[in-house]
């Protein structure tokens, strides 16, 4: 980072070798859209850059503070009044023929997005965090700025409201 | 400790999998489980949201999208560079981030009037240090026009 911050871009370019992957990817779990997480990646990097002289060694080190930059702008994003509507949200690419069982499937994925993505903004981030991205209780407290036991609030509260809007999914796979 | 409140707590907030529950409590929480046949099936129900939500993460990005979004990173950095106004010398940069829109002006017309102030005071000790032991004698003697030639050299 000491490097970045005078300039060098090789040392730039190895940082984004290294973690622009895994920016893009949280910031994607975040915000359900890919073009916005790369858009998000890309601002990232670009505030890497602009204030590394800034950066003091701390916990996590550089890779945390990036997660933090990336998380944070990920929330002023979904904070913005004028949202993306449901629709533009994406479903995962399914090359397989459209069965019954294949289209049971992308019911149950377009309702389990719906739901996330209606989820409030600090519950939704929590969940991605902890549940798609892998990241520590203790690191998605931190970057969210609560407490580990806030951050289990945020989560139960997450699951509860999802277990309500997906019941009938929930209940068909205790069914079968 | 483990208590039948912090177990569902735990199950609650992080699921069935002992994998996402605080690594502090991983196995107290395992051993809570093989102790109460109950917990089993308070993890059968967390068991089936956590497939739900689990199904729905979103792919990691391609290599190929990534070199593509480095190289946008590093054109947009050459292009915001291109653009910037020549750095300004240190000194002048350290008082634009310290004094006030206004001051930035003053200090430097002021600090102007002094290095001019100080050079017609260094030519005029040049120019007397260059004059010949006799043209001093005469400078001094005579004063005037003798003098002023040495702040005009």
């Amino acid at each position: 980072m000491f490097a970045i911050a005078a300039g060098n871009r090789r040392a730039f370019g190895m940082l984004m070798a290294r973690h622009l992957a895994r920016i893009v990817g949280i910031a994607h779990g975040i915000l359900r859209n890919a073009s916005d997480a790369e858009d998000v990646g890309q601002e990232t990097f670009l505030r890497v850059w602009r204030q590394a002289d800034r950066w003091t060694p701390r916990a996590g080190g550089a890779p945390a503070w990036m997660r933090r930059i990336a998380v944070n702008l990920c929330l002023d994003r979904l904070r913005k009044p004028a949202g993306a509507p449901l629709d533009s949200i994406e479903e995962p690419a399914d090359p397989r023929p459209a069965a019954d069982s294949v289209l049971l499937d992308r019911e149950r994925n377009a309702a389990v997005e719906k739901a996330i993505t209606a989820l409030p903004e600090r519950q939704r981030v929590a969940l991605v965090l902890c549940y798609h991205q892998g990241v520590s209780n203790a690191e998605a407290a931190d970057l969210l700025d609560v407490s580990v036991a806030a951050l289990e609030g945020l989560l139960v509260r997450a699951r509860r409201t999802l277990r309500s809007r997906l019941v009938d999914f929930v209940d068909e796979d205790a069914a079968s | 400790m483990m208590t039948e409140r912090r177990f569902a707590r735990l199950v609650a907030a992080h699921g069935a999998d002992p994998a996402r529950w605080p690594e502090a409590e991983r196995h107290a929480g395992r051993d809570w489980v093989a102790r109460h046949p109950a917990a089993t099936a308070e993890l059968a129900a967390a068991r089936r949201l956590d497939a739900l939500i689990d199904r729905t993460a979103p792919p990691p990005p391609t290599d190929a999208s990534m070199l593509a979004l480095a190289d946008r990173i590093m054109a947009t950095l050459d292009a915001r560079e291109a653009a910037m106004p020549p750095a300004l010398p240190a000194p002048v940069a350290m008082a634009r981030s310290r004094l006030p829109r206004g001051m930035v002006t003053t200090v430097f017309a002021v600090a102007a009037v002094a290095l001019v102030g100080l050079g017609l005071l260094l030519g005029r000790s040049v120019s007397l240090s260059q004059t010949t032991t006799a043209e001093a004698e005469q400078m001094l003697l005579l004063g005037g026009p003798a003098l002023t030639a040495g702040f005009s050299s």
